[in-house]
């Protein structure tokens, strides 16, 4: 009885452990609003400032962190200066 | 032991001045070499998280800035550049504490070691990042400069996922680790909670919940967290001793005071929280609770065991700008004691005792640099001569009650971001259940007023 509450258990914690593991990334970069990015600065910083931010040919730019593009006015609260 | 002490006191001051020579910033933790970010992204001044470390933390300490081109450094403590592999990292604690009264009757040098001289109260190694996509984490290994001892610190191992859609995002994982409350996110629970560093050799009150670190680094839990909607945070798991393959979690830690519990510990916790103003602003409330079955001697876990149920509510408010910071804790737990072992031992009058805790903080900092908190602590509960009359100076409680209260207020500087210097006053209203002779040797709960300073170096 007791063993076959352990292996249902095991199994249990093996199905839940995989469907951890699957799919659904948490790898890369988050979405802009977990950091409440906006297109506008705050306090006088913005994007351009932060070490995090890498300018493209676009005129716009990329941040390590954040997914998609950012403006280089833009803002959000990892902002890091440089 | 002069020698000893000698000794102690030269490598305080030798860290004190290595550490204040580095003062381009380029020494960050890993955490911030790993994500490029500053240290105060992460927290409101450190340890407290503001909403970027409690999204940093639920996912699991993965977050890190792209490699760009070349190789990672194997061990690197620059700011810039790539990650490197093994995320090392550290912090030396250098403090020097004065107590109010060190001669009251009965009381004599012995009972106040290392007293106005320069300690290296703690000195931390850290492995602290990102192991893969969904795994990261960290172990901390301290040494204690006093005792000249090293054990096992905190340990947090996390796996972590993202589930989202158009209406629902969840955040969840795992988290393996050896102190209860250490998983959590808010400031408000006792691992996290105010005052983050405090003097190792001042008197401080007898009594404490067990949720207050009494299992810290003795007891090993596996927790299962999720974050709804960055609304709803609940989280539940179990505590075991850290023996048998587990005793890595208390590697080092003296057995003779490790607690031992009977079965599983489950711990639970949900959590309400807001975030407005363009995450300027952020509050919370919450409860979590804990209930162990704890062998009264550690030596001999066999026979009756003392039964703790803890609960606690709790909340949180937060205003993080770069110019203005302030946020306020407070926390009540309120603990239920059924001593079934240490009464039927002789060692309680008592076989049922309730103890409960407030801890309530505010903080204000000026441009991350120039802080201040006021903190008020206070525990009370059942008079109970067996478990707290001990007849000794300073330490004892004539009349067997464990209520005192505290107030502390401390002012800290950082001249860097990650250099931290803390003045710290803690005056006692009440110790050990009275405001005078509550020793009952003639000792006055302000005689125990402390008087703190504290360099506080990561690296």
């Amino acid at each position: 009885m007791e063993n076959s509450a352990r292996t249902m258990t095991r199994r249990v914690g093996l199905l839940w452990g995989s469907q951890l593991l699957v799919g659904m990334a948490m790898a890369g970069k988050l979405d802009k609003q977990d950091f409440f990015y906006q297109t506008q600065p705050k306090d006088n910083k913005s994007c351009s400032t932060c070490r995090l931010y890498t300018a493209t040919p676009s005129g716009k730019g990329v941040c390590a962190l954040l997914d998609g593009e950012v403006s280089p006015s833009g803002w959000c609260m990892a902002y890091s200066p440089r | 032991m002069e020698k000893t002490s000698k000794w102690s006191a030269l490598l305080a001051v030798g860290l004190l001045g290595f550490f204040l020579t580095l003062t381009d910033a380029q020494a960050v933790p890993s955490f911030a070499r790993q994500t490029g970010l500053e240290c105060v992204a992460c927290h409101l001044s450190w340890l407290e998280l503001t909403t970027v470390g409690r999204q940093f933390k639920l996912g699991g300490y993965t977050l890190m800035k792209p490699v760009t081109s070349g190789e990672r450094p194997l061990v690197s403590f620059a700011k810039d550049g790539n990650p490197p592999l093994i995320p090392l990292a550290g912090f030396a604690q250098v403090s020097l504490s004065h107590t109010n009264n060190m001669n009251s009757p009965g009381a004599d040098a012995s009972l106040f070691p290392n007293q106005d001289e320069l300690v290296l109260q703690q000195f931390s190694l850290f492995l602290a990042g990102r192991v893969s996509d969904h795994a990261g984490g960290f172990v901390q290994w301290t040494y204690d400069g006093l005792a000249h001892t090293s054990a096992i610190d905190n340990v947090d191992l996390r796996l972590a996922n993202r589930y989202k859609s158009d209406n629902l995002d969840v955040m969840y994982g795992l988290s393996l680790n050896n102190n209860p409350t250490m998983s959590d996110i808010y400031n408000t629970t006792p691992v996290w909670g105010f005052p983050f560093a405090s003097s190792v050799v001042a008197p401080t009150p007898e009594a404490a919940t067990l949720l207050q670190e009494g299992l810290a680094q003795q007891v090993v839990g596996l927790t299962a967290y999720s974050m709804w909607n960055r609304t709803l945070y609940a989280e539940i798991g179990g505590y075991r001793t850290a023996s048998e393959g587990f005793s890595a979690f208390r590697a080092g830690v003296d057995l003779n005071e490790a607690a031992v519990l009977d079965g599983i510990a489950p711990y639970w916790r949900l959590a309400l929280q807001h975030e407005w103003d363009g995450g300027t602003q952020s509050a919370m409330v919450g409860a979590f609770g804990l209930t162990a079955n704890r062998f009264p001697d550690p030596l001999a876990a066999v026979g009756p065991t003392d039964k703790f149920s803890d609960l606690g509510i709790d909340a949180q408010y937060q205003y993080v700008t770069d110019t203005h910071r302030f946020s306020g804790q407070i926390a009540y737990i309120r603990e239920q004691q059924e001593l079934n072992g240490t009464f039927a031992a002789g060692g309680s009058s008592n076989p049922n005792n309730q103890l409960n805790n407030l801890s309530a903080k505010l903080t204000y900092y000026y441009q991350t640099k120039y802080g201040v908190s006021l903190g008020y602590q206070r525990i009370e509960g059942d008079t109970d001569a067996g478990l707290y009359s001990t007849g000794q100076p300073v330490s004892g409680s004539a009349s067997g009650s464990p209520n005192s209260t505290a107030l502390i207020l401390e002012l800290n500087w950082l001249p860097w971001r990650d250099r931290r210097f803390t003045l710290q006053y803690t005056a006692y209203q009440e110790f050990n259940g009275g405001k005078s002779n509550y020793d009952g040797l003639g000792r006055n709960a302000s005689d125990n007023n402390t008087l703190f300073l504290l360099a506080w170096f990561p690296f």
